[in-house]
């Protein structure tokens, strides 16, 4: 399902994931909303999404 | 929101940020959505911390979605992380996915007793300013340490009063009153409180603000805990700026010895 993707932006619609209260890195790089779109997924790179979570 | 305590104090204001209540929840330890719902509303909170994990869909969204309908400020947090390179990662990956300035720096030196690395907490907070974040440190109760990171242009310093959910109160409050003398931007009692009577000796102390999560998560009756550690800060509050009595080492009676009887006669 992943490896049909090919921009971040791609990947965000495949996995539905909200515009709002979410954050990607790719290779501990932070990748602004803005540039999703165009950023191109190379094979191999680490993608984390991340969100808020209880915690005090 | 509606909340009957917050006409007896004035609001808090932390760097841009005014907050009308001076009890700031966590929602770590929280047990469901509804209750976290109804523990910020039974108290009136202004603002509630979170922390920074990986997307979880059947809890993420839905957190978020419910902090944004109650409109109070979101402030995450950098729990879990051991060094500054973490949780500057993290504090960045915050600022994205809230669209916010707020952090909390607590960086950890242990898992064991969970207790702020002060060198790394110290780093945290300098890079982040750097960087133009509105950082409130979660630090040791060392007056020293919180001159540090104030001194680092930290935007409130948050002193703990014992380990987090210990439920110990305040076990030194000598430095937490030190830390309030010295301080210039709020100080806000972050960690250790069990119950209403903490929050309310953290305000008589001068803190300016109080925050708790477990006490309140973790208590039998979340929304009535949260309510009374409410009430605690106000009357803390109240207590500090109505002029205590100093502290004496002999007794002064309070009953006027003008026309004492004299029964010897």
């Amino acid at each position: 399902m992943v490896a049909q993707a090919t921009t971040l932006g791609d990947l965000v619609e495949l996995l539905e994931l909200p515009n709002l209260g979410v954050a990607i890195a790719l290779n501990s790089e932070i990748i602004p909303k803005s540039n999703w779109k165009n950023t191109i997924l190379t094979t191999g790179i680490c993608v984390e999404v991340v969100s808020i979570a209880s915690g005090g | 929101m509606a909340n009957d305590n917050k006409s007896n104090y004035p609001p808090l204001n932390i760097a841009k940020y005014t907050l009308d209540s001076r009890l700031i929840t966590g929602s770590g330890g929280m047990t469901s959505l509804a209750s976290l719902s109804d523990t910020i509303k039974a108290c009136g909170t202004s603002m509630t911390t979170v922390s920074i994990r990986r997307f979880d869909p059947r809890m993420s969204p839905h957190l978020f979605v419910t902090l944004r309908e109650l409109g109070i400020y979101i402030l995450p947090n950098t729990a879990g992380c051991f060094s500054a390179k973490e949780a500057i990662l993290t504090a960045r990956l915050a600022r994205e996915a809230l669209e916010t300035d707020l952090i909390k720096v607590e960086v950890i030196a242990d898992d064991t007793t969970l207790l702020p690395d002060p060198i790394e907490t110290l780093r945290t907070t300098q890079e982040l300013v750097e960087d133009g974040f509105t950082v409130l440190a979660y630090i040791s109760d060392d007056p020293i340490l919180a001159r540090r990171v104030e001194a680092a242009g930290a935007a409130a310093v948050m002193p703990l009063g014992s380990p987090i959910g210990s439920g110990l109160g305040i076990l030194n409050p000598y430095n937490i009153e030190s830390i309030v003398n010295y301080a210039s931007v709020p100080v806000i009692l972050d960690a250790g409180i069990r119950t209403a009577s903490d929050a309310c000796l953290a305000m008589e102390l001068g803190c300016d603000a109080v925050l708790v999560a477990s006490a309140i998560n973790r208590a039998a009756n979340p929304p009535t805990m949260a309510k009374a550690i409410s009430h605690g800060v106000t009357a803390g509050y109240s207590a500090r700026h109505a002029g205590p009595i100093p502290k004496q080492m002999t007794a002064h009676a309070s009953s006027t010895s003008a026309g004492i009887i004299d029964y010897s006669a």
